[in-house]
């Protein structure tokens, strides 16, 4: 009864909210250097960014759609609509919000989180953000929270300038280059030296647009010595179209510096999640990685790292469940560019209802890395045998002076354990639930309490019916 | 003389182009015969093989219509039988033989191939593909010993497929060419075949090694094991691609696959790319790997001890080599081996077990 009770509370229908289009303002489906230009006029962006947009969208028309992971032959980018501006602006307040979108943002926990424990909250619907808000004691640390629109037209612009998308150039992959051309949205974070910000900030994503794209683009930069937990979450209603997200975080960790970056996805089923995320981490920095991939019909998603300073490090957690319908093709890389430099990358994977699950990695461990350390570690579980598990992972080492080591599993849940946990009055259902919460005790022990609760609610609610 | 370029040893599932580990070109020029000599009974091939091999099509497309050297091996039940190859080729030359190997019921057969060249001769380019067909409970070693001095060139190629509770024995040592391309692909079909690859090298200079190595379990209770140990001296560079595909179907099945790579060249790099793919729920895949440098505390060991880190790598360099050649089951083969590398150890009829 106690199990039942737990599915009901996280009822998927909180992330099924769908609200009728009432947009300001729609661009036609498709991409066109006419439908690019008129985005860049609306969003008046300065003429750098007008140039860089048709660009990108240049080099999106020259290079090829990826070969070598799942298929996104249902993605119709003719079909696609890339900015929708919702019937708003950007808010401080939570009760200037309109009604139906603050009510989606409600549902999904995101006032009442920045109450609790968060020290700023960007909300972005559709194409823009509804909602920025940074706690005032964080804002007179000297820390900088902006949506990235307003980023270009403030003191900081040429700091964004000089970074944006040099991380991530459009030359990178096609939707990379589609990014370029029609990002939208997002957030600008920059952590003075030395300041710590003791509790996360969080931008969350809701596209609620049926066939929309959504292209935010997160840029952050922890100056030496100061330090950040970055939260983002995302999720969309269920439609019968294809929705795309297209994103970019480029994380900037200066010497002696450390950010955290964690990501709960749980993207609608129709959605095709093509995001690019990459860190680079001078001297002494910290980089972490903790990554929950739950929704999305198909995922390409590699969070890299560049280990570019001496002694700087990289850690990535990350745990994927792909059910029914869904090809989630996810991992992480990582490139060693400085001596003594440190990675490990630790993973979960499950795989049930026909779902297919992929883990992919790349070490590379440069000629100048001597005294690196890596250690990959990737563990697969099966839950029926219709499903799908593999693990892609390649390593690259050009130095004699390193170690490299890597170990990966791949088996299903023991009949031994379900039945110890059965002979003490767990049922089945629950007993296999609980199990599955325990393997990914890893990525949960690294969250936020309410962010691991909220996992485990997803671990649960997916695995609910999951017996016969 | 035609050259062609050849597409070979593709993983069996691509990833990011940007590693270069998908697949390899390689140019070669349409192969004369290769002299083989043999020791034991060999017939001259009538119908080919029809086999998946490890390097892939392109390959098995150049030999096809080439002239080159064909035989088969037949093995019956009734008793172990031994065959030896020795493939000598032609200084400058392109030259391919193609065995295959048909093991009957329950016959139990150890291939010898070697290719062990003269010091100082011209560089030669070897192909040699190997296809075999296992039957029920058939039992099969196939031992390979590259030893080619100088600047030749491998490519060699093998597919297998083994019936019910047939066992595959894959023990490959490389130790010479300056080029050598190699691919298996081993297809466990029968329920409760197995195999088990050991591949072992040594590259110097600028040996360039690339292998693929493929284990399909289609059946029941499969299982495999690959085993895959080297030292990267100098400027020698290495690509091993590895894949365990558990297969829907393959209830029970267990499949692993472990590297390890020893690196002391100061300008050697090492790539690997260990794949598991599955789609059966009651299995079980392993992997692992290991790259770097020697043990710290085994240096410090060793070296407090009055030798210098240069005979310590020698050392461990040699002792890996002679487990191989342990490891082979064929006192013969490994002797050869010993004698190849320089390596002062027991051999022949100084061994207790000759």
């Amino acid at each position: 009864m106690e199990e039942k009770t737990r599915v009901d509370d996280i009822d998927r229908s909180m992330y099924d909210i769908r609200n009728e289009d009432r947009d300001a303002y729609r661009l036609g489906a498709g991409l066109t250097p006419e439908l690019v230009e008129q985005l860049s006029r609306e969003k008046g962006d300065p003429d750098w960014m007008r140039e860089f947009r048709l660009k990108s969208l240049e080099i999106y028309n020259q290079l090829p759609v990826p070969d070598w992971g799942p298929s996104i032959e249902g993605l119709d980018m003719d079909k696609i609509v890339t900015y929708v501006r919702p019937n708003t602006k950007m808010q401080g307040e939570w009760s200037e919000v309109p009604q139906d979108i603050k009510s989606t943002f409600d549902a999904l926990g995101i006032p009442e989180a920045e109450r609790k424990y968060l020290a700023g909250v960007g909300a972005q619907y559709d194409s823009e953000l509804v909602y920025h808000n940074l706690r005032k004691e964080v804002a007179e640390q000297g820390v900088v929270y902006l949506d990235f629109e307003s980023s270009l037209r403030s003191e900081y612009a040429d700091m964004v300038r000089e970074h944006f998308m040099t991380l991530v150039p459009p030359t990178d992959h096609k939707f990379a280059a589609l990014h370029g051309a029609v990002w939208s949205g997002g957030s600008f974070v920059y952590v003075p030296k030395n300041v710590e910000v003791e509790i996360p900030l969080q931008s969350y994503f809701r596209l609620n647009a049926k066939g929309a794209g959504q292209f935010e683009h997160t840029l952050i930069i922890v100056d030496e010595g100061a330090k950040l937990h970055f939260i983002e979450g995302c999720s969309a209603p269920r439609y019968n179209v294809a929705n795309l997200h297209a994103g970019c975080v480029e994380l900037f960790v200066r010497k002696g510096a450390s950010l955290r970056y964690s990501t709960i996805e749980n993207w609608s089923r129709n959605m095709y999640n093509l995001n690019t995320k990459r860190a680079t981490v001078a001297e002494g920095g910290t980089m972490e990685w903790v990554s929950g991939s739950f929704g999305s019909h198909v995922s390409y998603l590699y969070p890299m790292t560049i280990l570019r300073g001496e002694k700087s490090r990289m850690e990535f957690t990350g745990i994927t469940f792909a059910g029914h319908d869904q090809n989630l093709d996810t991992g992480a890389k990582v490139v060693h560019s400085a001596p003594n430099t440190s990675s490990y990358i630790n993973t979960k994977s499950i795989s049930k209802g026909g779902g297919v699950s992929t883990f992919r990695s790349a070490v590379v461990v440069g000629a100048n890395a001597k005294g690196s350390r890596s250690a990959v570690s990737c563990q697969s579980l099966m839950l029926d045998d219709i499903s799908r598990s593999d693990t892609i992972p390649a390593i690259d080492v050009r130095t004699p002076d390193a170690d490299v080591g890597h170990e990966a599993q791949i088996g299903r849940i023991s009949d031994e354990s379900v039945f110890y946990l059965m002979s003490r009055g767990i049922s089945e259902e629950e007993a296999r639930a609980m199990i599955v919460s325990g393997f990914a005790d890893n990525v949960s022990k690294e969250l936020p309490m309410e962010y691991a609760i909220e996992m485990n609610n997803l671990i649960r609610m997916e695995m609910k019916g999951s017996i016969g | 003389m035609t050259e062609k370029t050849l597409i070979v040893n593709a993983l069996a599932a691509k990833t990011w182009y940007w590693l270069k580990m998908n697949d390899t070109s390689v140019r070669v020029q349409r192969p004369e015969p290769l002299a083989v000599a043999a020791e034991g009974e060999v017939s001259p091939a009538a119908e080919p093989l029809a086999c998946v091999t490890g390097m892939g099509e392109e390959l098995t497309g150049l030999l096809a219509e080439s002239p080159a050297t064909r035989m088969r091996v037949d093995a019956k039940a009734g008793g172990a039988q031994t065959v030896r190859l020795h493939l000598a080729p032609n200084s400058g030359a392109t030259e391919a033989a193609v065995v295959d190997v048909h093991a009957a019921e329950g016959a139990d057969l150890t291939l010898v191939m070697d290719c062990d060249r003269p010091a100082g001769a011209k560089g030669a380019t070897v192909i040699a593909q190997t296809r075999l067909q296992l039957g029920k409970g058939a039992k099969v070693r196939l031992i390979q010993l590259w030893l080619n001095r100088g600047q030749d060139v491998v490519l060699n190629d093998i597919g297998a497929v083994c019936g019910e509770k047939a066992d595959f024995a894959l023990s490959q040592i490389y130790l010479g060419a300056e080029k050598v391309y190699a691919g298996a692909e081993i297809a466990l079909e029968g329920a409760k075949s197995q195999t088990e690859v050991r591949q072992t090298y040594q590259a110097e200079k600028n040996q360039r090694f690339d292998f693929n190595d493929n284990v399909r379990h289609i059946g029941r209770k499969t299982v495999c094991r690959i085993d895959v140990s080297g030292v990267l001296n100098d400027g020698a560079s290495k690509l091993f691609r590895g894949t365990i595909d558990l297969q829907k179907g393959a209830v029970g099945a267990d499949g692993a696959e472990y590297e390890n790579v020893l690196m002391l060249g100061e300008a050697a790099s090492n790539q690997t790319i260990p794949l598991i793919l599955c789609s059966e729920e009651d299995v079980k895949g392993n992997h692992g790997a290991t790259i770097g440098r020697l043990d710290e505390g085994l240096l410090f060991y060793l070296t407090s001890r009055g030798l210098s880190e240069e005979q310590v790598c020698e050392m461990i360099a040699s002792a890996r080599l002679n487990a191989a050649c342990e490891a082979l089951g064929d006192p013969r083969a490994a002797c050869q081996v010993m004698a190849y590398a320089n390596i002062d150890a027991p051999c022949g009829e100084d061994r207790d077990d000759a």
